[in-house]
Order: structure tokens, then C-alpha cells, then sequence
């Protein structure tokens, strides 16, 4: 068990060495979305399983990157402040009941541009401003 | 050991019962509402910690608005017995959650005692309230485990502090109040005098107690020795006093006590035998008036003793006692006067009186034949020449201090001589013995005085009697017809003799023995010459 927390421990504290330089999380959309722009306060709300469900027209995709990738974790902890420890907990309490289901997972920051290219009505997030056409940014969380 | 409450243990018993039972009545109210108080707080505090425990999910489900979870946090939470009732509200006070524990009837929400409530915020934003969870407590349940709490410490409590009373009584007892009972008892069974003491237990010689045994015992030393020594000197007193009555008793004095006014108080058996009243019960003894009873002058004792009282001295006299005819008794007795006021608590306030007595009476006895021998003549038992002179002297005198008379009578035997030639000196002498029968026959009284003062010479003093009485005629007249009288001188013989006499009186013919003497001489003389057998009066003092 204590290797678990170790290793991604050990990784955590590299990212957050490397983050200082690079600290920008870009949060992007079709540029076909409904979206011109974004506040924190309602991406959090999506991304933290708050209300989604109760406006069914207004229905959001939101994507998210596997677990163990990086720029994951730089998300949410500018978004959250929480740590991905935290985070996995805070979504372990809710798939319990089934009813509030985490933000869809994509592979990687690729796939995520090739999914928002696809989906307008779907949100996610770049560590790089967008490399490719039809996305857009809507927020730069900026973290420290 | 004594049961009786008044006893020492039996007031320690009492009084430990007491205050134990008021102590533990205080202290168990006390100990009952401190541990009810804390019971019920107990219980709150534990709802605050269920609370805890779920706020952090209770926040997310809030956050999330996941209702499932929400109810399962509630259903979690009624599962404690604590709580009756658990809700969940959103921040608009909407329930979103809510489960009853048992079947009760809820009483609504009151003023916040019977329930807990935390106020849910959002997990990212801490000033962002997002709901309230509340636990409304099940105060029947939490009020009868606080009872049954408080119950047991009380009951505690009161264990506790009757096992203590038990330790202090049978502390108290074994260390204080049996020591001082058996002590008690211990003192009481002692005799006065007794050489037993009392025992200390053992090991318990430093305290207290054992202080208080060590002054009983030295008490008891001290009361032994007392009575020893107190014994001691009694034995003491009653030899010596044995030895002061063998003394009294068997002493060869007659000793007696008696009170001022002469009756008896003691006496010894010498004295009685001495007195003469040997025989006499000692109850008739007791007051009796010695002085009276057995003193032939007892005037004059009481006279004596008087002065002896007055001056202090001791009295000394050669007493006569009262007997009968012909035995006289004599005694030397001493008197001295303890004065009744040097001792105050005397039986006899008055003065005593103490006397001894010796009984000489054979001393006396021979005493007075020698002085009869020396003042009389052997012949006639007439007083002798010396002793005649002795007397008229005293005869003289006192008629000086009196203004009295004396007659003095010179008497001369007439034919007397011849009757010693014809008949011999044994007719002579018995001539001489009945002319002395016959003159004191003449005289008549005994005071008067008879002597024989040469062969046939007599004298004869009348104490106050003087020329003028006829009494001195009388007995001149008397004397003379007595000696005419023929004396019988056995074998039928009789001699015929005469008197001359001559008179002479005090103060008349003389004052002094010589003088008179020589006047009466004279005068009888002067009667021989002129015819015998009668008698003459001397005339005059110058003669």
C-alpha cells in the first residue's frame, strides 16, 4: 500500500517544480459551443458533479483526462485547491449512490481537442493553449 | 463490653453512623446530578462527534444535491440510539433528507437543547453555506442512561464512604475507645490499696493510651504506697497505745481522769482497788463523783484542785480517804489540770483533771506511831511535857489572833509519894494511869489538853475559857472530886490521894506560855501550902 502513495507522492512534488514555470491550465470548447466564456465558480460546478442533471437542455459534456495524468491533477488543484487524493475521494463518495456520475475520461490532451472538435455541447481542459482548429479557450485557470 | 448506646463505643458507633449517612446522602445527591449533567453533556458531545464524522460527505451530497447520499448519511445516523429524529435541509430550508428513529411521536424542533445542528458548507468554498444537518436527541433514552449512570456513582459513592466509616470505626475502636473502656472497666474493678495494675496491650506503649495507663499506674503506686505507710502507722499507734494502757492498767499508781466538777471519767484498776471501790461495775463508775465518794475531806480536795486549776501547778497532798470506822486509809495524791481551751475539739470542752495516787497508808500508819511515841508519855498516854508546851503554844496563839482565853490548870498530885513508898512503884504507876483516865474524864473535851509534865505533876489548858466562865470551876471542881476518890490497887488495897491546882489565864495572868505557867505554879503552891485539895486562881500578871 505505502508504495501507492509514495510513488505518485514523489511524482507530485516533480510536477509541482515543474508547474512553476509552466502553471497555466487553458480551458477550452468548440468554438461552435454555446460558450463565450466561462467563471470559475460555474467551472467548478460542472466539473464537480454540482446541479448536472437538473437542466437537462443545457446538458454540458465534460471531459476529463485519466487519473494518472499530469495535467489532471494541475487542473483540478487550481481548480478545487484540492489535491487528486481528495478529488478521488470526493468522487468515490458520490459514485456510491450512482446518481451523480464524474466527468467523462478522454486518453490524452489529443484526444480531448479531437473530442471538443467533435462535440460543441462538450468542455474541457489543455495544459497548452489549443493546437488545434475549431477549439477555443474560455477560462485560463492559473494556478500560483 | 457494655452495649448501652451511652457507652464511649457506643457513641463513636453512633456518631460515625450518623455522619457517615449525612455524608454520603450529600455527596451521592451531588455525586447524582454532577454525573446526570455530565451524562446528558456526554451524549451531546457524542451526537457532535457522529456529526463530524459525516460532514464532510453530507457536504459533498449537498454540494452535489446527490439526495442518496444525503439519505444514507440520515439513515446512518438514526442507527445511533442517541437520536430520535435526523434531517437534512438545503440552504433554502428545504428537507432533502429525513429519517425517524423508532415509532414516537416527534415534538418538533424546541429551543435547542433537545437537538444538535451543524450548519454544511460547500467543500470548495468554506463561506458558501450550503445546508444544515440536525440530530434531534432521544432524550428518553439519553435521560435513562444519565440516571443509570448517576445511579451507579451515587451508589458508589455511598459504598464508598461506608466502607470508610467501617474503617474509622474499626480503627477508632481498636486504637481509642477499647484501650479506653478496658481501661475504664479495669480502673473500676480496682481495690483501693490493691498491688494489682493495669496491663498494657502490646506495642502500644508510645501513644496516648499508653500515657494514660503509665498515670494510672503511678497513681495507683502512689495510692498503694499511702496506705501502706498510712497502715503502717496505725499498727504504729495501736502499739504504743497498747503499751500506754498495759502502763495505765498495771501500773502500781491509782491513775484517774475526771471533770472539773469531780465526776469520773476514767480510771485505772489500781485506783479503784486503792479507793477501795474494786468491786464496784463500771457502769456505776462512770460519772461518779470521786471527790465525794471516796475523799474524807472532799471540801478540801475541791479546794485543791480549784487552786491547782487556777494556777496550773500540780498539787501534791497526803489525802484521808473515807472508810469505815477504825481502818483508816491514806494516799499521796497528785492533781494537775489540762485546760479544756488548748485543745478544742476535746469530748470535754471543760477542764480535765488527772490524778495519781499512792496508797501509804502503812507509811502513815508508822509515821504517826513515832509522833505518838514522841508527844506522849508511855505511861498514862497523856501528852508529854514537850508536846504540852507545844500545844499551849498553839492554844496561845490563836487566842492572840482571836481575842480568845486560855485557862491553863497546874496539877500536883498530894500523898502521892507516900502511896509509891507503902504500895511500891507498880501500885504508883497504876495510881498515875487512872488519875489520867479520870482527869481526861474530867475535862470532857477532847480538844482540850491533858498532859503529864513531871512524876505527879499534870497540866491541863482550856482553850477558850477564861476566868469567868463557870466551866473553869466546873472542871477544877470536877478534877478534884474525881482524884479524892479512892484507887482500887488490887487485892482489896485502896490509896487515898488529893490535888492541888493551880489557875491562870490568858490574857489575865499572862501572855506568854512561861508567864502563865509560872503564874498557875504559883498559884498551885500557894494552895498546897494552905491545906491541899483545892484549887487557887493566880491573882494578877504581876505576880
Amino acid at each position: 500500500m505505502k508504495k501507492h502513495f509514495i510513488l505518485p507522492l514523489l511524482i507530485m512534488m516533480s510536477l509541482c517544480l515543474g508547474r512553476l514555470a509552466h502553471a497555466n491550465v487553458y480551458v477550452v470548447a468548440s468554438v461552435a459551443s454555446q460558450w463565450a466564456g466561462l467563471t470559475q465558480k460555474d467551472l467548478l460546478a460542472l466539473y464537480m458533479g454540482r446541479g448536472r442533471g437538473v437542466d437537462a437542455s443545457a446538458a454540458v459534456i465534460v471531459l476529463d483526462l485519466p487519473r494518472d495524468h499530469p495535467v489532471r491533477d494541475e487542473f483540478y488543484t487550481a481548480l478545487t485547491s484540492m489535491s487528486p487524493a481528495q478529488v478521488n475521494s470526493y468522487w468515490s463518495r458520490l459514485i456510491f449512490t450512482g446518481k451523480t456520475l464524474p466527468p467523462a475520461t478522454v486518453p490524452s490532451e489529443q484526444g480531448m481537442q479531437e473530442a471538443l472538435q467533435r462535440n460543441p455541447k462538450a468542455i474541457g481542459y489543455l495544459s497548452k493553449p489549443p493546437t488545434e482548429p475549431g477549439v477555443k479557450i474560455l477560462l485560463v485557470l492559473k494556478s500560483l | 463490653m457494655p452495649k448501652s448506646w451511652r457507652s464511649l463505643q457506643g457513641q463513636l458507633l453512633v456518631f460515625i453512623a450518623l455522619g457517615t449517612l449525612m455524608c454520603s446522602l450529600v455527596a451521592a445527591g451531588f455525586a447524582f446530578h454532577t454525573a446526570f449533567d455530565r451524562s446528558i453533556s456526554n451524549g451531546r458531545t457524542s451526537l457532535e462527534g457522529l456529526i463530524t464524522a459525516v460532514e464532510k460527505t453530507a457536504a459533498i451530497g449537498a454540494y452535489t444535491g446527490d439526495s442518496l447520499l444525503l439519505q444514507e448519511i440520515v439513515e446512518g445516523l438514526t442507527l445511533s440510539p442517541l437520536s430520535s429524529y435526523v434531517e437534512i435541509r438545503s440552504v433554502r430550508g428545504v428537507v432533502i433528507a429525513s429519517m425517524q428513529n423508532g415509532a414516537g411521536v416527534l415534538s418538533g424542533w424546541g429551543d435547542g437543547a433537545d437537538h444538535v445542528e451543524r450548519q454544511l458548507v460547500s467543500p470548495f468554498d468554506q463561506s458558501e453555506a450550503i445546508g444544515s444537518l440536525r440530530i434531534m436527541t432521544n432524550l428518553a433514552h439519553l435521560e435513562a442512561l444519565a440516571r443509570q449512570e448517576a445511579t451507579a456513582l451515587a451508589a458508589m459513592m455511598i459504598m464508598q464512604a461506608l466502607l470508610m466509616a467501617l474503617m474509622v470505626y474499626v480503627l477508632a475502636a481498636r486504637l481509642v475507645s477499647r484501650p479506653i473502656v478496658r481501661l475504664a472497666n479495669d480502673l473500676r474493678e480496682m481495690e483501693p490499696g490493691t498491688g494489682k495494675r493495669i496491663r498494657l496491650l502490646p506495642g502500644r506503649h508510645a501513644n496516648e493510651i499508653g500515657t494514660l495507663v503509665g498515670s494510672a499506674n503511678a497513681l495507683l503506686n502512689a495510692n498503694e504506697l499511702a496506705l501502706r505507710r498510712e497502715r503502717d502507722l496505725r499498727d504504729e499507734v495501736e502499739t504504743m497505745q497498747a503499751q500506754y494502757r498495759k502502763i495505765f492498767t498495771a501500773s502500781s499508781a491509782g491513775i484517774f481522769v475526771l471533770q472539773a466538777n469531780g465526776s469520773l471519767i476514767n480510771c485505772n484498776p489500781t485506783a479503784l482497788k486503792i479507793s477501795g471501790m474494786a468491786g464496784m461495775e463500771p457502769e456505776r463508775l462512770q460519772g461518779l463523783d470521786l471527790v465525794q465518794e471516796i475523799f474524807a475531806d472532799a471540801d478540801g480536795v475541791r479546794v485543791m484542785m480549784a487552786h491547782a486549776a487556777r494556777t496550773g501547778d500540780t498539787v501534791a497532798a497526803d489525802l484521808q480517804l473515807r472508810t469505815p470506822q477504825g481502818q483508816a486509809r491514806w494516799v499521796h495524791c497528785l492533781f494537775s489540770v489540762q485546760s479544756g481551751a488548748l485543745d478544742p475539739v476535746a469530748t470535754y470542752p471543760d477542764d480535765l483533771i488527772e490524778g495519781v495516787m499512792y496508797d501509804i497508808t502503812e507509811r502513815k500508819l508508822s509515821e504517826s506511831a513515832v509522833l505518838h511515841q514522841a508527844e506522849h508519855d508511855d505511861l498514862t498516854g497523856l501528852k508529854n511535857r514537850l508536846a504540852s508546851e507545844r500545844i499551849v503554844d498553839r492554844f496561845l496563839a490563836d487566842a492572840a489572833s482571836s481575842l480568845g482565853t486560855v485557862s491553863i490548870l497546874y496539877i500536883d498530885l498530894d500523898g502521892f509519894k507516900q502511896v509509891n513508898d507503902l504500895n511500891g512503884h507498880k501500885a504508883g504507876d497504876l495510881v498515875l494511869i487512872e488519875c489520867g483516865v479520870r482527869m481526861r474524864a474530867a475535862v470532857r473535851r477532847s480538844t482540850d489538853l491533858v498532859g503529864r509534865v513531871g512524876g505527879d505533876e499534870f497540866l491541863i489548858a482550856l482553850n477558850h475559857v477564861g476566868p469567868d466562865d463557870s466551866s473553869l470551876i466546873d472542871v477544877a471542881l470536877a478534877l478534884i472530886e474525881a482524884i479524892r476518890r479512892p484507887f482500887e490497887l488490887g487485892g482489896g488495897r485502896q490509896a487515898h490521894i488529893g490535888v492541888s491546882i493551880g489557875v491562870a489565864c490568858y490574857p489575865q495572868n499572862g501572855g506568854s506560855r512561861i508567864a502563865l505557867l509560872h503564874q498557875a505554879d504559883h498559884a498551885m503552891y500557894e494552895v498546897k501550902r494552905t491545906g491541899k485539895n483545892s484549887f487557887a486562881l493566880a491573882l494578877s500578871a504581876g505576880q
